[in-house]
């Protein structure tokens, strides 16, 4: 599986006075089985880029290549793309509209021309990865929490099989608990599925403690890519960008100007705290 | 006197079934009491749920209590004669900019509140002045506020409550929508107006960092304050605070980690400064 995209460029109200380029000259390469953090401020791109990753913009000018074939080519199935890509949007759980929770699930299966039996199966497996208990399948999706109804909205996708899954913010407006729910759930997912997942994130702390790349765009074009603790460590470049470096590296830093030899890179709690812990142990040597 | 007086209160939801007939009643405040001084920045925690939305809406009576009394400024919020005071003393901002924005043009939008108010031309002029420059958006009285990103939106919606000079301000989770720099030229704007122009700050959040610089702390659990007292307090019990389903800083997470593994740091360390500090110190104890 390689989801490419090459000189990916979106411009919105072309030939009015607000034209403005949302994306700009976007070349990435996902492959199977990542875990992608995609970063920027608001306006900076990031929700136009992914839509354009499921094939619900066409871009102004460059192209997404999904396996090698272009999926705005002639003859290209895009409706069957889409059940590869699986797009969660932000606030999913305003798209629930079923009646119970196990229907609302089955909507996505049975739209890519499965049988209801099919469709069921794929919804009961996809309820299991996130977390949704058996006695909750004839509920309606109104009755349940706000953190429940954003799995079962995720659930809806996942139903679907996609070999890549991306999340817009999926965290939002939840409670830390809540929060550590979904991106548990969504941990488990990658692991029991082997997906690529792409989660969207204001909260790089969040970012830090999750994925293994992270996609920094800003101004509608990338400006890094790669494994969170180099970026991480460009405290300065983020911050002109509108965006911060995990809590974490912030302590680091400063116990470093503090003449603590804690070394680079931890970006999570107990990374660092076996950091600090090695440099008192070292000093009683 | 006080200028938020919350005595007691309970606050029952009807389910109604789709007749419309109540079926049961939920009651989502049960025994609430806070008294809050002129000038204090008040934060309000708690997971989804727990009631602090509510809480809320009844400091500025967009809802009255089923039982107890809400008192603003001396006002009792239940009787409606007050009800248009004690909505121009405490303001209120929510969490969704874009369900906020009613005029096209920015300076409009913020003279919206005064204008509905009955307050002279003159007079709107000037507050709306006072009110963008305040929060550090005056460059933009002449934009769209479509055109704006979320945390300029939500410091439009402040400067739209400060332009009907309010004693007080009750932010209802003003940052969840928003990315690092929004969040923080929001908290900017309301510790500005609180340290500056004496308002009282309610900040209803999830987010724990920006509980630190708060005077008081309020958990909110099951419709009821469980816990309250400084920042530092309230978070020196990191396993109690985790328990609510909540969270505590990330430094104050890293300090309770340390100290479980041995290192003698003292409980609710808040900053990082403090952190560094207290690090500092241990290590010269220790000689290395």
């Amino acid at each position: 599986m390689e989801l490419k995209t090459q000189n990916l460029t979106y411009e919105y109200d072309t030939g009015t006075s607000y034209a403005k380029k949302a994306i700009e000259d976007v070349n990435l390469v996902i492959s199977d089985n990542e875990f992608i953090g995609l970063i920027g401020h608001t306006g900076s791109g990031k929700s136009t880029l992914i839509q354009h990753l499921n094939g619900l913009l066409k871009a102004t000018s460059g192209h997404v290549y999904w396996n090698g074939n272009d999926i705005f080519s002639e003859g290209f199935d895009r409706r069957e793309f889409r059940g590869h890509v699986g797009l969660v949007f932000q606030y999913p759980e305003y798209q629930l509209f079923g009646t119970d929770v196990l229907k609302d699930v089955c909507f996505g299966p049975k739209n890519l021309g499965l049988s209801e039996e099919e469709a069921k199966v794929r919804a009961k497996e996809a309820l299991a990865l996130v977390g949704i208990d058996e006695k909750l399948f004839k509920s309606s999706p109104f009755e349940l929490s706000g953190g429940q109804k954003r799995r079962v909205a995720i659930a809806g996708v996942l139903a679907m099989r996609p070999d890549i899954l991306i999340l817009d913010e999926p965290t939002a407006g939840l409670d830390p608990k809540g929060r550590d729910e979904i991106l548990d759930s969504v941990s488990a997912i990658r692991r029991e599925t082997g997906n690529t997942v792409i989660l969207v994130s204001h909260s790089m702390d969040d970012v830090a403690e999750y994925v293994d790349r992270v996609i920094v765009i800003n101004k509608g074009r990338i400006e890094f890519d790669g494994i969170p603790r180099d970026i991480f460590s460009r405290i300065e470049e983020l911050e002109e960008m509108g965006l911060s470096a995990p809590a974490i590296s912030y302590i680091m830093r400063d116990l470093k100007d503090a003449g603590f030899n804690v070394g680079d890179g931890a970006l999570t709690v107990k990374e660092a705290a076996d950091k600090i812990l090695d440099n008192f142990r070292r000093g009683h040597v | 006197m006080s200028i938020i007086d919350v005595r007691n209160i309970a606050y029952d939801y009807a389910k109604k079934d789709d007749e419309g007939k109540e079926v049961e009643s939920v009651r989502a405040l049960d025994g609430v009491s806070m008294e809050v001084n002129t000038g204090e920045f008040i934060a309000v925690l708690g997971h989804n749920g727990s009631g602090k939305s509510t809480f809320a809406k009844h400091l500025n009576a967009l809802l009255v209590p089923s039982e107890g009394s809400v008192y603003i400024c001396g006002m009792d919020t239940s009787d409606t004669a007050n009800t248009l005071e004690v909505r121009k003393s405490a303001g209120m901002v929510f969490q969704n900019p874009d369900n906020q924005m009613v005029a096209s043009v920015v300076d409009e939008e913020v003279g919206f509140g005064p204008e509905n108010m009955g307050v002279p031309t003159e007079e709107i002029l000037k507050r709306v002045e006072d009110a963008l420059n305040a929060v550090g958006m005056y460059a933009y009285k002449d934009s769209s506020p479509t055109r704006l990103s979320g945390g300029q939106k939500q410091r439009i919606a402040i400067a739209g409550i400060l332009a009907m000079r309010p004693k007080c301000i009750v932010a209802d989770e003003p940052t969840a929508m928003l990315d690092p720099k929004g969040r923080a030229d929001v908290l900017r704007v309301l510790h500005m107006l609180n340290k500056e122009q004496n308002v009282t700050v309610i900040l209803i959040t999830h987010n724990m960092e920006e509980v630190i610089d708060a005077d008081r702390v309020f958990v909110m659990e099951g419709g009821k304050v469980v816990m309250n007292g400084t920042p530092g307090e309230v978070f020196s019990d990191v396993e109690a605070v985790q328990k609510l389903r909540l969270d505590v800083p990330e430094v104050t997470k890293l300090a309770f980690e340390l100290k479980k593994k041995g290192l003698p740091l003292k409980n609710g360390i808040l900053t990082r400064e403090e952190f560094v500090r207290e690090l500092k110190v241990l290590k010269n104890m220790s000689g290395i």
